[in-house]
């Protein structure tokens, strides 16, 4: 009698949505099971957003660590939880299987992007997508650039993220040669977007944009339908850089004029980051000072903060660059309340460049989402 | 209490009426934290009782515990989180019954505090509790379930909450 409130009755959908909202992935999927309408709002793509858009405003991150130079009897991943102080949590076995990866790229919407290349042929290269959380990973059939045994390849960058007008997820992906020919050396560009839904590459009309050096962002550059790099230019030092971007949308690349410091860049000391909800580059002023210009439109760039940082610098999340002291712990400081805060994990390989593969560990954040990739099970499209 | 309702009635109070026909008398600026309740007394219906036919009595005294503290000027951040993490200290059934009750009568801090704690109190536990919690009856076929928890084996392992609170 006493409880009245909910006596025989289920529970209002409502009401149940927001308690969902709010379980951990695992949580989740275990839940699939209690009935029929329970599996139907989790599957739901409206429900899968909902619950992403939750926990980036209220969750902490979670730090994966991937190490390319883990010994052969420990996982190569490790995940650091920032809420618990960095507690870590025991790796699952299934990712022994991401042994000898020679990059990962992460996160969008929880997601990763993995790629192997097998033998450092450049004909020979698996790529495949991972959600850490559902544990899903979806490998990615083979793009059909056609590629000469005389090429050497000079550069490659991938971009991935969601068609907001299709709600697919898509990975573009460019490559760039030397093609000896004779005793000439001709550059050849390729790039080639892939899409889940229809589960196969495009080949991309070859843009000329491309022709230049990209240099490598902390952390992901996704924005609103649209992923982002950084061009380098030919030269080292120049007066202007500008970056690069891909409309996962209409697929095109578009070129975006960078800011005018007023001096020479050296593009080795210019990194692309997020920060929050808008591209912006990190540009060493001198010594170990960093200005930070956040595009404010396209084109428009506006000096927001400076700070110094002498350590070693690994990666950005949000408005926080991450970044290694000398005795290999992992810190962020944030570059709006310019506060640092100890991450709780250390490993000397933090402290290794990782140049191609091989060495060092690279640092990813990432909030887990329900987003599935699985091939069988493709979400609707509302 | 005629005469404790003319004592006090220059601080505008109201009265709530619970399911059960039980009146609780309370100062109008605490209980419009109720979006709910706000809206009656800016469209005039707050002269007389205020029929909460949804809400049966042990829940409206705990809703109304909530709103005085949380309208209380005296108390700081602390003694307030302090008092959330000892507020949901009851049965799961019991969270769910203010859960709705907050709902119903537009609380959103009340609402979203409820729906943290279930999910807490909620998230290690087996499916099989869960669906007594919420008094649902399974609708899959026992081979539809299985292939559901195929899907993600390692979701059910581990160390499980059978407990039902």
């Amino acid at each position: 009698m006493a409880t009245s409130g909910n006596g025989g009755r289920p529970f209002p959908e409502d009401l149940t949505v927001d308690i969902l909202l709010r379980l951990p992935v695992e949580s989740l999927l275990r839940f699939k099971c209690v009935c029929k309408n329970w599996y139907e709002i989790m599957k739901s793509h409206s429900f899968i957003r909902e619950h992403m858009h939750w926990n980036s405003k209220s969750k902490s991150p979670q730090i994966l660590i991937y190490d390319h130079s883990a010994p052969h009897d420990s996982p190569p991943i490790t995940f650091v939880s920032v809420s618990d102080d960095g507690v870590l949590e025991n790796p699952p076995d299934y990712l022994q299987g991401f042994r000898g990866m020679t990059y990962l790229l992460g996160s969008v919407d929880g997601l990763f992007l993995l790629e192997r290349e097998i033998d450092g042929s450049i004909f020979d290269i698996s790529l495949s997508l991972w959600n850490p959380a559902t544990r899903e990973v979806r490998p990615l059939p083979a793009a059909n650039f056609e590629l000469q045994p005389s090429f050497k390849q000079m550069d490659r960058q991938f971009g991935f993220g969601l068609d907001p007008m299709t709600n697919d997820y898509k990975v573009v992906w460019f490559r760039s040669f030397w093609d000896d020919i004779g005793n000439h050396t001709i550059p050849r560009q390729y790039a080639a977007v892939y899409s889940c839904s229809k589960d196969s590459w495009r080949i991309l009309e070859p843009t000329n944009l491309i022709h230049e050096f990209c240099v490598e962002a902390f952390g992901t550059a996704y924005l609103n339908g649209t992923y982002y790099w950084l061009l380098g230019g030919g030269s080292c030092a120049s007066n202007d850089c500008s970056v690069l971007s891909f409309d996962f949308g209409n697929e095109v690349f578009a070129e975006i004029g960078g800011p005018d410091v007023g001096r020479a860049f050296n593009h080795r000391n210019v990194r692309l980051v997020l920060l929050d909800d808008f591209i912006a580059l990190m540009t060493v002023v001198e010594g170990f000072v960093y200005d930070i210009w956040v595009m404010i439109q396209p084109g428009v760039w506006n000096k927001q903060f400076t700070f110094q940082c002498t350590s070693y610098i690994k990666s950005w999340y949000s408005s926080a660059l991450i970044f290694v002291n000398k005795r290999s712990h992992l810190f962020s400081y944030d570059v709006r309340t310019q506060t640092t805060r100890n991450l709780g994990f250390r490993h000397p390989g933090l402290r290794r460049t990782i140049w191609k593969t091989t060495d060092g560990c690279s640092v990813h954040f990432y909030k887990e989402s329900l987003v599935t990739i699985k091939r069988e099970n493709r979400e609707s499209n509302h | 209490m005629a005469e404790a309702a003319s004592s006090t009635i220059e601080k505008n109070n109201l009265t709530l009426k619970s399911s059960y026909g039980d009146e609780f008398v309370l100062e109008e600026s605490i209980a419009i934290q109720s979006v709910t309740i706000k809206n009656m007394v800016e469209d005039g219906c707050s002269s007389s009782v205020i029929p909460l036919s949804k809400v049966d009595t042990g829940t409206l005294i705990k809703v109304i515990e909530y709103m005085k503290m949380h309208s209380s000027t005296s108390s700081n951040e602390e003694e307030i989180q302090n008092f959330d993490k000892e507020f949901v200290r009851i049965s799961i059934k019991t969270i769910l019954n203010i859960l709705e009750a907050a709902n119903f009568l537009d609380i959103r801090s009340l609402l979203d505090l409820c729906a943290e704690a279930v999910a807490n109190r909620i998230k290690n536990k087996t499916p099989e509790v869960v669906r007594k919690i919420f008094n649902i009856t399974s609708d899959f076929t026992p081979e539809e379930e299985a292939e559901i928890r195929n899907e993600t084996p390692w979701a059910f392992e581990g160390d499980l909450d059978h407990s039902l609170d």
